[in-house]
């Protein structure tokens, strides 16, 4: 099964997405921040990666721009987690090479929906 | 599926109170003569975290005002609202407000809604005087955009299913977008049929795989609302071309100087969509019966705390509790075998699990143990609160 990387900087955001996607059979590793995200994702190959805009040490953006230019990660699908209201985040996520969004809030069936979607 | 959110409701309201201290702690440490960018985006960082978490676990009480507060930090940070002591007054009410909001919700008692309704008129004031003072120049307020019409039904043309062509830019493939789950979500619409246009082509020898040659000429059939053809194109809006073309229908008219069978015909109509098309709107994809979750938790009588500890903290614990399991499984051999000649090794061994038993009493207290910036953490905000009261400048010293 798929393996994705879920991160954010909100613990209680964190566990429900992992739980949510284990629940449907993906496996999921964690990351706190864009740091930590990047260090994951070098040590490891994932099939979808889903991040939080706004955090601290490296944001969601920014991490997304710096998985693009991994060789792994030129094709996967990365998705953002954003506000409905954030239109100029959603822009500047696509320039930096986003697949796509995932609005805030959002409950479990509407994330496996939107996984679903990108996962095949 | 169902899953149970309440499991998650506890890492949420601790992470809550902590992110409401570092706004406090932020906001009082706020240098009104030069506002420190980073210190606003980590207060605003604590307050987008708190409506985010709130607005998914269902809070819609505390979703609904931190995104008021939110809105004003945004604009602090961008520059666009000047950080005023009244301001900063006003944020710490409102954090205040949201911290005794978010007690009750977690102790499963009723929420001071007027409480609320009065912070969050004080946030709207803040917020209206710029709205005000923008409108009287004119310029624009962000976050409108304009009201446009879909097509729709006309008189006694219904639609009936659309005809799109969709020409992805080279480059599609590279933002983890796959035309085929875009045409798999088109057809849970209606029956679509999918024609690929080859024209673009290229020879065998230039062909690029990481590039998206192909188009697709659809037709939809089915009376689909444009809101959700849009919604699948969403994420690839300015990485292809996109044209929409209702298909329309005559119904039958009632018009009694016609008698004749009418024939049911189908129109393509020449309406293209895409040249000056207004920008659609984002469907949204938010259900509005969020409301109906209960936002107050039944009480079950048990008070739980929590406190965060380093994780270099409990590797340490993790080791000792190694060392000592080492140790007990050395003196179990002896104990098994046990020769008077092998009494150094006992007392050896003994001493080990003295030793080992010392550190992990230590460490286990120093896990326990708090920061003592808990106990004084109040201060400052005491401070600040008599300084406005008393409309006295107060100097707090803390030291030791």
């Amino acid at each position: 099964m798929a393996t994705i990387l879920a991160v954010d900087d909100s613990a209680s955001i964190r566990q429900m997405v992992s739980f949510t996607l284990k629940s449907a059979g993906y496996s999921v590793v964690e990351a706190m921040d864009g740091v930590d995200a990047l260090h994951k994702a070098n040590a490891q190959a994932f099939d979808c990666v889903v991040t939080d805009v706004n955090m601290p040490n490296k944001d969601g953006i920014s991490l997304i721009k710096d998985l693009r230019a991994l060789p792994n990660y030129r094709f996967i699908p990365l998705l953002m987690l954003t506000t409905e209201s954030g239109i100029e985040k959603k822009q500047q996520g696509k320039e930096a090479g986003a697949t796509g969004w995932i609005v805030k809030p959002f409950n479990p069936d509407q994330l496996l929906k939107t996984i679903k979607k990108v996962m095949g | 599926m169902a899953i149970d959110m309440a499991q998650f409701h506890q890492v949420f309201f601790e992470e809550s109170f902590e992110g409401l201290d570092a706004m406090e702690s932020g906001l009082l440490n706020l240098d009104l003569g030069a506002v420190d960018a980073e210190a606003i985006n980590t207060i605003f960082r604590a307050a987008h975290s708190i409506k985010g978490g709130s607005g998914t676990f269902g809070f819609t009480v505390v979703s609904e005002f931190t995104h008021v507060l939110e809105t004003l930090l945004d604009e602090m940070r961008d520059g666009r609202r000047q950080v005023t002591q009244s301001a900063i007054d006003v944020l710490l009410g409102s954090v205040d407000c949201l911290r005794e909001t978010l007690q009750a919700i977690q102790a499963g008692i009723e929420v001071d809604h007027h409480s609320v309704t009065q912070h969050k008129l004080a946030l709207d004031k803040l917020l209206n005087d710029v709205v005000d003072a923008v409108n009287e120049t004119g310029l624009q307020v962000p976050g409108e955009c304009l009201e446009q019409s879909s097509p729709q039904d006309t008189g006694n043309l219904k639609i009936v299913g659309w005809h799109i062509t969709f020409s992805p830019h080279l480059h599609l493939f590279k933002t983890g977008n796959e035309p085929v789950r875009i045409l798999r979500e088109l057809a849970t619409l209606g029956d679509l049929s999918v024609c690929a246009n080859l024209l673009e082509m290229p020879d065998l020898y230039e062909l690029d795989p990481e590039a998206c040659h192909l188009a697709w000429s659809l037709d939809l059939q089915g009376r689909v609302p444009v809101s959700e053809i849009d919604e699948i194109f969403d994420w690839v809006e300015g990485d292809c071309d996109l044209s929409k073309q209702p298909v329309f229908a005559i119904t039958k008219t009632t018009n009694a100087v016609s008698e004749a069978d009418v024939s049911m015909q189908k129109y393509p109509v020449a309406l293209d969509l895409l040249t000056g098309e207004p920008q659609t709107q984002s469907p949204a994809i938010l259900d509005d019966s969020k409301d109906s979750q209960n936002s107050t938790l039944k009480s079950t009588g048990l008070t739980s705390s929590s406190i965060r500890v380093d994780t270099g903290k409990i590797d340490t614990l993790i080791n000792m509790v190694g060392e000592l399991v080492i140790t007990q499984s050395m003196l179990s051999l002896i104990g098994e075998h046990f020769a008077i000649n092998k009494l150094d090794q006992l007392k050896n061994g003994l001493l080990q699990l003295q030793r080992h038993t010392r550190e992990l009493q230590k460490s286990v207290i120093n896990i326990r143990m708090l920061p003592i910036n808990f106990v004084f953490s109040r201060f400052p905000r005491l401070a600040h609160d008599m300084s406005g009261k008393s409309g006295k400048k107060i100097e707090l010293n803390v030291g030791g």
